[in-house]
């Protein structure tokens, strides 16, 4: 298992380089914002993966609320921590677009907002899980994924009608703007090599959970054979 | 009934309470106990009372400008007095294993949801109430729009805030820290319904625009978390 | 010019966070081995000292 995953790793470093160059390079240089627009090719590939990263996570709840089971779990707490990080970088890197282009750090941008709405639902799931006692926070973990993940639609359409109110700069261009090719290319490359990446990642902080689990329930069990050894012989 | 008289061998009747029995009795002893102790009552009328007029000492703005931020600072003062009031929901359930009975009871999970609830709602309600002419004296307020849509907005909101509060209080009661973990997981999840509170609010006090379409999203997210919560409310309590 | 410090530290923080969360999660994985490791030796010895 660990050739697949060194093997999975360099893909995915070699599919990173490749897509790299092709934002730096690759793609042209955009008119009017000039070189700081490469940064949408880090930004919205990360916003993607993340919220497929986080509808994996609800699915897996969903999962884990049916069948109760081991595997559904690892898989939810996993994707949670690593959409985590990429929303993290999906918001550190908006405004720093923002910042040179509009003259602005942050501004109420329907994705961006949803995205860091998001950050904070899952961001408090997160503490759920650590925060709460005994062999109940799996199951009040995944109730809360599920109410986070209803609740992301209601928050695009919130968002959407407040910036009609409030008009304000739209980060990353209109949808279906026309996109020259290159840039296309560019995009693409860069949503593949971090969903692989991502993919890896998330495999290995499932497999760390796996075995944790299994640590915890050794440690349970000797305790309990101690205690019943000892026990036993007063 | 049966002529038969009854004997030891002949099984007792029962029949699963219906939800709105459980929901109307529990409710009224929750009346019944608050009005009796008025414990929580007075200790959340003064911190209502105290953070409007902290509140008023913070922003000290022109009559024009009042009708357009007042509706996020009345919002927001609402929202830390409610979860004061939520923070202590199941409190007095917990220190008399009160949860532990109503599990192994025929009587369905809902129930207790509802009443603590509907409790929760008219208890905010009545803090809103008190709250909202001491935001008029200090802010001069006056609406422009129709005083009827902002007690609409007022219900919408209050209950979309109260029934996820009461179910997330369920969860906290769980976990360390509980009195922190309810706004932790609450907040986030009650942004839309927040944006939408506040923005209703603010677009009536100016008369600026209608409120419909925040009313419509206050409405659809009632709609979905209050069948949401009433759907998880058994796997929550019975999570073990 | 300005506007690639931007570009430049973007892509810069996009790496530190990745790395940063890689580098947490190699640490846990060697905390938990190690765990693991140990949990393994002690089993062997006390299944040694019933024999």
């Amino acid at each position: 298992m660990k050739k697949a995953v060194i093997f999975y790793a360099i893909v995915s470093l070699v599919l990173l380089s490749y897509a790299l160059h092709a934002a730096l390079v690759g793609a042209p240089t955009e008119q009017t914002m000039g070189d700081v627009q490469r940064i949408f090719y880090y930004h919205v590939p990360s916003a993607w993966t993340s919220m497929i990263l986080f509808f994996i996570n609800f699915c897996a709840s969903i999962w884990f609320l049916i069948k109760r089971d081991v595997i559904s779990d690892a898989i939810a707490v996993a994707t949670a921590e690593v959409g985590v990080v990429f929303c993290t970088v999906v918001l550190i890197t908006g405004p720093l677009w923002a910042r040179p282009v509009w003259g602005i750090w942050w501004t109420w941008d329907a994705r961006l907002t949803s995205t860091l709405v998001l950050w904070l639902i899952y961001v408090s799931y997160l503490i759920l899980r650590k925060y709460a006692t005994g062999g109940q926070t799996q199951v009040l973990a995944a109730v809360l994924a599920v109410f986070g993940f209803l609740d992301v639609p209601l928050v695009y359409m919130a968002i959407r009608w407040f910036r009609t109110q409030h008009p304000q700069p739209v980060i990353g261009g209109g949808e279906g703007s026309g996109i020259d090719p290159r840039m296309m290319h560019a995009l693409l490359a860069n949503w593949l090599a971090f969903m692989v990446f991502a993919g890896l990642i998330t495999f290995l902080r499932y497999r760390l959970e796996i075995v944790t689990r299994e640590v915890d329930a050794e440690h349970a069990k000797r305790a309990l054979h101690d205690e019943a050894a000892f026990g036993g012989a007063q | 009934m049966s002529a038969v008289p009854m004997t030891s061998a002949t099984p007792v009747k029962t029949s699963t309470p219906s939800l709105w029995a459980v929901t109307r009795s529990t409710l009224s002893r929750d009346f019944r106990l608050e009005w009796r102790s008025k414990d929580a009552i007075n200790s959340m009328l003064f911190f209502a009372l105290l953070v409007v007029v902290i509140f008023s000492f913070s922003f000290d703005p022109t009559a024009e400008e009042s009708r357009s931020i007042a509706g996020g600072l009345i919002w927001v003062s609402f929202l830390f007095a409610a979860v004061v009031a939520l923070n202590q929901t199941w409190a007095r359930e917990l220190r008399n294993q009160v949860l532990d009975g109503y599990r192994v009871s025929p009587a369905p999970a809902n129930a207790m949801f509802l009443a603590k609830s509907i409790g929760n709602f008219v208890f905010v309600m009545v803090l809103e109430c008190l709250m909202t002419p001491l935001f008029i004296v200090f802010y001069n307020l006056r609406s422009i729009g129709p005083v009827w849509q902002l007690l609409l907005v007022a219900v919408l909101a209050t209950w979309a805030l109260v029934v996820n509060g009461t179910f997330f209080a369920a969860i906290s009661i769980r976990t360390r820290s509980r009195e922190i973990m309810l706004p932790l997981i609450l907040f986030p999840i009650s942004i839309p319904a927040i944006i939408a509170m506040v923005d209703a609010t603010t677009v009536i006090l100016t008369g600026s625009d209608t409120p419909r379409f925040w009313m419509e999203l206050l409405a659809v997210y009632d709609l979905v978390f209050t069948t949401v919560c009433l759907s998880l409310f058994d796997t929550v309590l019975n999570a073990e | 010019m300005n506007s690639n410090k931007f570009l430049m530290a973007a892509y810069i923080v996009t790496w530190a966070i990745h790395i940063g969360y890689i580098l947490y999660l190699s640490a846990r994985t060697r905390r938990v081995s190690e765990d693991l490791k140990e949990l393994a030796s002690t089993s062997q010895r006390s299944s040694l000292e019933s024999k």
